[in-house]
């Protein structure tokens, strides 16, 4: 979901909405938050996940006429006006600006935030170039927003530079990068299977290859965070 | 950090400031967020930690001295966002969560981290009764996005942990700190002759799957290594 941004309704100039901030609206008869966010072309699948990571009504999305360009455009309402439900729809508003995607790793979907590209080389001595993400998978509380998380920026810039201390084989299929903190994985296929490098921020080079898709999970969403697979934790 | 409540200060009612939400108010002349909370006693690390992870500093009129409300001392601070901006508004925000909760740094070898109460673990060990608090840790020195609202699994694991605990072998002769909790795992800490050690709980697997020592430990009740 690409040029994100939020849109002023006109029912919300009416006496039942009351601005909170930042285009976020305190509907005070229905007693929900909401927000009205446009994009150039709406995903569903991204929206689904977006909304059911953060406790928001399945919305419906519509085409309109915005500065001359057709964009989709979604309202955005929270279950009710606790605390808890405006950190989740401010979460939500600070995808404005934004591009936000979901990626399928091992089967799962994990919503991500781009951070930007990095050109790294191979061992036949082309250069390849795949987008960078920041991870924001957090599918029970929505407490992740999509504002920049430290150290994403700078590994982001950097990340390039250590997968090229070791030029990786031609023959695989580079995707990703994911970062999650001070951990960033490339995800990439060889032969159908989906396996991931793991680099460190502070180290400079591959810590290893991760091959088992409970590992990559682990390494991708947190120790304990990892779907059910089956199997031991090792 | 116990019994915490939101204030509303008598500056809040001139014209600099309008409110957000939840005694969160706007200073639009300062072009920041800012809130006032109370609590039975405010402690110099952890009010460094909450400020560092959601970027905000103490105003001067209020940095954790005692007062008088409605009768009963109570430490207060007034806590300001950097900026105006919105994420300044969804720090401070998440901050805000921390009203009727109680907040502890717990310490691991002298690394501090922020959790939530969010009830006690009762087993049995050699017979006699043994009651720990449970903490769900809320550390997020990276950005603080995390606030102290409740988080899938903590209730439903704080519930279910002390009958796992039980149901497990545990080692003589040690001291019992506390059960954290990181998303879908829980940690035992125990102390046994000056060494930390943490036996690692799954909430779906419902048994101890590995103890943990030192950094592993640390990067188990992070949920993630660090640095």
């Amino acid at each position: 979901m690409k040029n994100i941004k939020s849109a002023e309704l006109p029912k919300y100039s009416g006496e039942e909405y009351e601005q909170v901030a930042f285009r976020v609206y305190h509907d005070k008869k229905r007693r929900k938050y909401c927000v009205c966010l446009t994009a150039d072309n709406m995903d569903k699948s991204v929206l689904d996940m977006l909304t059911g990571q953060y406790h928001i009504e399945s919305p419906e999305i519509r085409k309109t006429m915005k500065d001359g360009r057709l964009v989709s455009a979604a309202e955005l309402v929270t279950e009710r006006d606790t605390l808890a439900d405006l950190e989740r729809i401010l979460n939500i508003a600070s995808a404005v600006g934004r591009e936000i995607e979901v990626i399928n790793v091992c089967g799962l979907d994990i919503l991500c935030v781009k951070t930007g590209e990095t050109t790294f080389k191979l061992d036949n001595g082309k250069e390849t170039t795949v987008p960078v993400y920041g991870i924001r998978r957090d599918e029970y509380a929505g407490m992740l927003g999509f504002n920049e998380r430290y150290p994403e920026i700078p590994f982001t810039a950097n990340i390039g530079e250590k997968i090229s201390a070791m030029p990786l084989p031609h023959v695989c299929n580079y995707r990703a990068v994911l970062i999650q903190l001070y951990r960033a994985c490339l995800i990439l296929e060889y032969k159908g299977v989906t396996q991931a490098l793991n680099y460190g921020f502070d180290s400079p080079k591959c810590l290893g290859v991760l091959k088992d898709r409970k590992k990559i999970m682990t390494h991708l969403l947190g120790y304990g965070n990892e779907p059910e697979f089956g199997g031991d934790d090792k | 950090m116990k019994d915490i409540r939101s204030v509303e200060l008598e500056k809040y009612s001139g014209d600099d400031y309008e409110r957000v939400a939840f005694r969160v108010f706007h200073n639009k002349a300062g072009r920041n967020y800012c809130i006032c909370i109370t609590a039975d006693e405010m402690d110099e690390i952890i009010l460094d930690d909450l400020m560092t992870q959601y970027e905000l500093n103490c105003t001067n009129d209020h940095c954790g001295e005692e007062t008088v409300i409605d009768g009963k001392t109570v430490c207060i601070a007034e806590f300001e966002t950097q900026r105006d901006t919105l994420p300044d508004l969804q720090r401070i925000m998440n901050f805000a969560s921390v009203v009727g909760r109680e907040i502890v740094d717990f310490d691991i070898d002298g690394n501090y981290l922020l959790c939530v109460r969010t009830g006690d673990a009762v087993f049995t060990q050699d017979g006699r009764l043994v009651k720990v608090p449970v903490y769900s840790v809320r550390e997020d020195l990276a950005s603080g996005m995390l606030s102290f609202c409740e988080r899938y699994p903590d209730k439903e694991f704080t519930a279910e942990i002390g009958k796992i605990i039980e149901s497990q072998f545990l080692p003589e002769d040690v001291n019992f700190r506390a059960v954290l909790l990181q998303g879908f795992r829980a940690i035992l800490i125990l102390e046994h002759k000056g060494e930390i050690t943490g036996f690692v709980y799954g909430f779906r697997e419902r048994k101890c799957l590995r103890l943990d020592k030192g950094k592993n430990l640390l990067t188990i009740v992070r949920g993630y290594p660090r640095g």
